[in-house]
């Protein structure tokens, strides 16, 4: 039976003492989906992750991969799950292919897993030396390659470019739209960085403070914001009256310019000529499209 | 059950593989043969005098031997193999990975054990043959004390054996505390401090009553009494099957923070 969703969670709640980690989260993973998990660091994306996972039991919610419960009994739907927390679970003293060796016994899964999954993540020169030796990259593609062992159908990477330099982030994210459309895995990617899951994600999930405060496509996520108007004007302060007695809102700046909501090109025009009517000098006018970054910080600071 | 056992199988062929390139073995080899050649240097310098009057210098030779093993050396061995076993999950953040899989985490908790039981019983097989060798070695150069009468290799064997089984209980706790504290320090302080609470325990009246006594506690009174106490052996072999069960029944239900 083909599943809608691989992972469905309703009402997921965890407290740790009086800190609420995660509160009433609800996602829902389509199969097939590059599913972006993002928040800022402290958001409770490793806690959901180790919810999903049952490393951690929840304190209300449920969890449901493949369209089973997960629970403290048998956990057949994990076998269908491969999975890297946070940093690559790997013993030193091994070579990466005993690393592998120790995780296919435990899966037991035929011998010839180890040598896809090292082909797969690129690794095959570099089995015969201890993990040890590794760098960061090799390491987090150790920890890849050990997801990979079973005939898994669910991915589920927590901040899986952590400490890696930008060549490193690349071959991670080339290798997730590969996992994704050959091996037509579901992912389930967390990271606190826009820009290294938006080239890669089909599907956004943004949490902070363990809320989830926004779940659909990108596209969606840029149509929640309209456009706006950057502009600088001189004398500022009468431009800024001006503006606001002329009906238009303004919003939050960081820098020298005055910004004002905006839908359309004409509003452009409009706004110069009422500016220019009442004597004050416009230097710079722009019509600007947020980007995802921008959106990003615009949901997650709302809160 | 028959899952669990598959599982407690392929735990059990990951663990062996982890301890490769470790101490682990090398410990169980080292640690008996320390004791032993302790005792033989002993035994070499005092002569008959390091003997126990009223027992045969072979069964003096194992029993002294039996009292440094039991005393001093299994609490601090068995600290150092359970805290080697767990650390390698606990070094590398590895319990994530472990238990993210679709494998009874008590069948991963129980291989930790039974490989921990292993190593133990490997070092008393070690114990008892080394105390053969050494008395052999000292029936060449010591002629005269009463090492040319025959080995008795059966009695010796059953020595070690039941001082291992009574260390069942011993082996249990230190595996729990190891695999719940991710300190070395905690688990080489309760080594270290049950060691030295047991020699002092050793003359009390309670002695039986005390884990880290009870193997030297049983096994002196086979030897000197003939007697065995099997209450105590029972607390020893069967408390420490229990609390291995318990324990890993508690460590499965944790979460992974």
């Amino acid at each position: 039976m083909a599943e809608e969703n691989i992972i469905e969670t309703t009402g997921l709640t965890r407290r740790f003492g009086g800190l609420t980690a995660v509160a009433n989260l609800t996602l829902q993973v389509p199969a097939g989906s590059v599913y972006g998990f993002l928040g800022p660091n402290g958001a409770g994306k490793t806690t959901t992750i180790r919810m999903l996972l049952g490393l951690i039991r929840p304190d209300a919610g449920q969890v449901r991969l493949f369209g089973q419960t997960l629970g403290l009994g048998p956990r057949k739907a994990l076998s269908r799950v491969g999975a890297l927390v946070e940093t690559p679970s790997i013993y030193p003293h091994l070579t990466g292919r005993e690393n592998l060796e120790v995780t296919r016994r435990l899966l037991r899964v035929p011998a010839a897993r180890i040598d896809r999954a090292l082909e797969i993540v690129g690794l095959e020169n570099a089995a015969g030396r201890r993990a040890g030796e590794y760098s960061q990259g090799m390491r987090q593609r150790l920890g890849l390659a050990l997801a990979l062992l079973a005939d898994v159908e669910l991915l589920i990477l927590d901040e899986p470019t952590n400490g890696l330099d930008p060549a490193g982030i690349r071959e991670i994210r080339d290798l997730i739209r590969r996992l994704s459309s050959e091996f037509r895995m579901t992912v389930f990617l967390s990271s606190h960085l826009l820009s290294e899951v938006e080239q890669v994600a089909t599907r956004l999930g943004i949490v902070n403070h363990g809320r989830l405060l926004f779940q659909g496509r990108p596209d969606e996520l840029k149509a929640r914001l309209n456009r706006y108007l950057t502009l600088a004007a001189e004398p500022r302060v009468r431009a800024e009256r001006l503006l606001a007695e002329a009906g238009w809102r303004l919003l939050p700046t960081d820098n020298g310019h005055l910004k004002v909501a905006a839908g359309c090109p004409a509003d452009a025009a409009k706004l110069n000529a009422q500016l220019i009517q009442a004597g004050i000098q416009v230097s710079h006018l722009c019509l600007e499209q947020p980007s995802l970054e921008e959106l990003f910080l615009d949901v997650t600071q709302g809160v | 059950m028959t899952g669990f056992l598959r599982d407690l199988g392929a735990a059990l062929s990951a663990e062996t593989l982890k301890t490769k390139r470790t101490l682990a073995l090398r410990l169980a080899f080292v640690a008996p043969l320390l004791v032993v050649f302790l005792e033989f240097l002993i035994f070499w310098q005092h002569g008959a005098k390091a003997g126990r009057s009223g027992r045969g210098i072979w069964v003096s030779f194992m029993q002294n031997s039996l009292v440094l093993w039991q005393l001093l050396m299994v609490p601090l061995f068995v600290t150092l193999q359970t805290a080697l076993l767990a650390g390698l999950e606990h070094s590398n953040k590895n319990w994530k990975h472990l238990f993210a899989l679709p494998v009874s985490r008590q069948a991963i908790y129980s291989a930790k054990q039974l490989v921990a039981l292993a190593l133990i019983g490997i070092s008393t097989h070690v114990l008892w043959v080394a105390v053969i060798a050494a008395g052999l070695v000292l029936r060449l150069l010591m002629p005269g004390i009463g090492f040319e009468a025959p080995v008795p290799a059966w009695r010796i064997l059953q020595f070690a054996l039941l001082s291992y089984v009574c260390s069942w209980l011993i082996i249990a706790i230190h595996t729990w505390v190891a695999m719940r504290s991710s300190s070395f320090v905690m688990a080489m302080g309760v080594g270290v401090a049950v060691t030295i609470v047991a020699v002092i325990a050793l003359q009390s009246e309670y002695n039986v009553y005390y884990p880290w006594t009870l193997p030297a506690v049983v096994t002196r009174g086979a030897i000197v009494g003939g007697q065995l106490n099997y209450l105590a052996l029972g607390c020893g072999a069967l408390g420490g099957i229990a609390l291995a069960i318990l324990a890993g029944l508690e460590f499965s239900r944790r979460d992974v923070i």
